[in-house]
């Protein structure tokens, strides 16, 4: 077996999300052109499930393994496996644009300013509502117990066993994406203003971080919780959170520097190790606290790289562009510790 | 890269016929395919994939622009219709008769993604002819529609009557100058004065002519009459007890000529006036007179020549009102050489209006930029929409640009080549004073 494998597709659509599935074995792409497509991660042919006539809006992986949550441009939420779909929710007016499910069994859907909790059969139990505007970005803390969410003028967190908001974040603007750190101490949030916004929630402080030249699309942690990366800039940019928040807000510049910008960054959920993708369709791997040592997987040439995930295992690496240039990539442990080592 | 996707900004006076305006836009056979962006749900009567219902979410930015809100819930529309950029050929954007068009037309400046996709072609403003002094007397925000407007459509006009509607295009126009007003029943407007305005595009800013309002006179009316000797000039009574008039030797039965006079003679009728009593004389010159028009049943004013010729006679109001009329010596009917009505001074107080600034000569690009980033921070929120083209001193081509609230747009025009470098600025907004603006564009000279 080689090192390192890569399986691709090109398909006629462009892509708006990849995910891999709890279990582990699944990468799943949303396509502008109403499909969702899915592959086994360990090789083998991508199944297209054609779920709308406009776009796959939203991908999350669902509750158990296996399966993953879909919403489309026609208002609908769907539960898509390998053998096929189920529609769960028919929206009246709005489009399930954020989705989010917990191993634990509750599954979260936007609807506007209101948020929708399913159950894992699929059973409404409880709605979230108040929230300044639609909701913009949505993520669980890592036991399933909180709710996160971005809107305009800043961020809330409900507590899921009371259905209550725990914490109003205000800070001004239109916050378009959250990330929660896997501790859970922080929350940050990129604004349409080209800035990121972080909040500490032990202390009750926050920081705007920033600017960036691009909105940033693409926001997460190193695995270890110590590292906050963000796309948008000519490299990728981080802040380090050692216990508070950064004292200064410019960003530590990271890996190589690009002719055109960093689109999406995304950690390796094991090791100091995270997956790059530009602006010009290239794709590498950074080794976190590395200046040199990193792994270029795709040359730049191409178009925007619109989605990266990770499997559970930290094994495979999933994604695609713009123009429906679809990648499953494998990596073996003793691939990736002699790239760690390596610097 | 693909061509950018013209967007339409189509607001309305509540019950002005927007909807009507949207199903014939949808449904008219101009092989557009348009995805319509509409604020209420369902309001569209035909078969239409590409309508998506919007909420209007304004957020005002955190980067201090005291004026800057914007559509939020666009861009996010916007950025997943791009997901299927093959499905339509533009974009209709629909707001609500309450709103201010401001946060959409800034959404297509502020945000990156829009402006490389998107490109703001025009705002439409539909106003209903019956009903839209009244919004217009009790609504800021149907003022700001009027301010905002390339293209404003007066619907309904076979229910109303042409005084009327000239009365209220006069409003318009006293408002908002760079727009093209156009009159329609049933909404019934040519697709071509919809679509494709270009009211945002550079490079159409050299067809702008703003079209001001002829000034405003404190006379209504002025004629021609060839006078030898003497003319009876005969009132009834009428709506005012007194009236003031002016008579002024012309030189010919034109209707240049009564211009030019009117012009020469506007100051007098700030003067102190003299009041005369039926059977008096008026003779021509500086006297502002005042005829008394009160206590019989008709009122006879003799307008003596000096020589007999032709002479122009100024009064404060229509002489119909009274039901005048010029008679020779004789008692037979003098007929009128030539006549004007003038427009009488406004009688709404509009905050909102715009202003033109012209100046020959070059500018000094450096202290232009120094003036308008003051102006702009300082009167941002009360400048709608701006536009210029300007010579720069030094510079080959026309320097043209615009700008909404405090957003602003430029880039090279088209080179002056043999045309006379001079620069236009023009202005639309709330409480803009033209000295002060003049002065402002007159510090700009080049050295």
């Amino acid at each position: 077996m080689p090192d390192e494998t890569c399986q691709h597709w090109a398909v006629d659509a462009p892509l708006s999300a990849a995910v891999v599935d709890r279990g582990g074995t699944l990468a799943a792409f949303a396509g502008g052109d109403g499909a969702v497509r899915i592959a086994p991660l360990s090789g083998g042919d991508l199944t297209a499930h054609a779920l709308s006539e406009g776009a796959v809006l939203s991908l999350a992986a669902d509750c158990a393994p296996g399966a993953f949550l879909a919403g489309t441009d026609d208002g609908r939420l769907y539960r898509v496996t390998a053998e096929g779909h189920e529609r769960l929710l028919q929206l009246p007016r709005t489009f399930p644009e954020q989705i989010a499910a917990h191993s634990c069994g509750v599954r979260a859907v936007s609807d506007g300013p209101d948020i929708r909790l399913l159950d894992a059969a699929g059973e409404a139990i409880g709605k979230l509502s108040g929230h300044a505007s639609t909701v913009a970005g949505l993520q669980f803390d890592q036991a399933g117990t909180r709710l996160a969410l971005s809107h305009y003028d800043g961020a809330s967190i409900w507590d899921l066993s009371s259905q209550t908001k725990t914490h109003a974040l205000y800070f001004r603007g239109s916050h378009l994406s959250l990330s929660w750190q896997p501790e859970g101490r922080y929350l940050v949030t990129a604004t349409q203003e080209k800035m990121l916004h972080a909040w500490d929630l032990e202390t009750g402080d926050s920081v705007s971080l920033g600017p960036s030249f691009l909105k940033v699309r693409s926001l997460g942690w190193s695995a270890d919780g110590l590292w906050l990366f963000a796309a948008g800039n000519d490299t990728v940019s981080g802040w380090r959170f050692h216990r508070g928040l950064p004292s200064s807000p410019a960003a530590k510049m990271l890996g190589r520097f690009s002719e055109d910008y960093v689109a999406q960054v995304c950690s390796h959920p094991v090791h100091g190790l995270t997956a790059v993708g530009y602006n010009d369709g290239g794709l590498e791997l950074m080794v976190t606290e590395s200046r040199s040592s990193r792994h270029e997987l795709v040359e730049p040439g191409g178009t925007v790289v619109e989605a990266l995930a990770w499997s559970p295992d930290g094994n495979h690496l999933v994604g695609g562009d713009r123009d429906g240039r679809l990648f499953v990539y494998h990596f073996d442990d003793d691939w990736l510790a002699r790239l760690i080592n390596a610097d | 890269m693909a061509e950018n996707i013209p967007v339409t900004v189509l607001t309305g006076f509540l019950g002005s016929g927007k909807t009507t305006l949207l199903n014939r836009i949808l449904t008219e056979n101009h092989g557009q395919r348009i995805a319509v962006i509409e604020n209420e749900f369902g309001e569209i009567g035909v078969d239409q994939d590409l309508v998506i219902n919007a909420d209007e979410e304004i957020f005002e930015m955190n980067n201090g622009c005291i004026c800057c809100t914007v559509r939020g819930d666009l861009i996010r529309i916007l950025g997943n219709l791009m997901k299927r950029r093959d499905k339509f050929d533009r974009i209709l954007v629909e707001t609500t008769g309450l709103a201010d068009p401001g946060p959409v037309a800034q959404t297509f400046f502020v945000d990156d993604d829009m402006r490389d996709s998107f490109d703001l072609d025009g705002v439409i403003t539909l106003v209903d002819a019956k009903h839209a002094e009244l919004h217009l007397d009790d609504s800021e925000e149907a003022a700001s529609q009027i301010a905002f407007a390339d293209v404003i459509l007066i619907n309904k006009v076979d229910l109303v009557s042409e005084e009327s509607i000239e009365a209220l295009e006069r409003r318009l126009r006293s408002m908002n100058a760079m727009a093209r007003i156009e009159r329609v029943q049933m909404a019934d407007a040519p697709m071509e004065k919809v679509l494709d305005v270009g009211g945002f595009d550079l490079d159409r800013a050299l067809e702008m002519k703003p079209s001001f309002l002829e000034p405003e006179y404190p006379f209504e009316w002025g004629g021609v009459l060839q006078i030898d000797g003497s003319a009876i000039f005969r009132l009834q009574n009428g709506p005012d007890p007194a009236m003031a008039g002016v008579m002024e030797p012309i030189e010919a039965a034109t209707p240049e000529a009564l211009m030019a006079v009117a012009e020469r003679v506007y100051p007098r009728f700030s003067d102190d006036d003299t009041q005369i009593e039926p059977g008096a004389s008026m003779h021509p010159g500086e006297t502002l007179w005042s005829m008394t028009l009160q206590g019989a049943d008709h009122y006879d004013y003799t307008l003596a020549a000096p020589k007999p010729g032709l002479y122009a006679l100024f009064t404060e109001h229509m002489p119909e009102e009274f039901e005048a009329v010029f008679l020779n010596a004789d008692g037979t009917e003098m007929p009128i050489a030539v006549e004007h009505v003038f427009n009488p001074e406004h009688t709404h107080d509009e905050t909102v209006g715009s202003v033109a600034l012209d100046l020959d000569g070059d500018i000094d690009i450096n202290k232009l930029n120094v003036w308008l980033t003051r102006l702009l921070q300082t009167r941002g929120p009360d400048i709608f929409r701006m536009k210029g083209i300007v010579s720069v001193s030094g510079a080959e081509e026309r320097f043209v640009f615009q700008g909404v609230h405090m957003l602003f747009d430029g880039q090279a025009g088209a080179p002056w080549g043999d045309a006379p470098r001079a620069s236009r600025l023009v202005f639309i907004g709330r409480n803009l004073d033209e000295d002060a603006l003049n002065e402002g564009l007159m510090g700009c000279r080049a050295a």
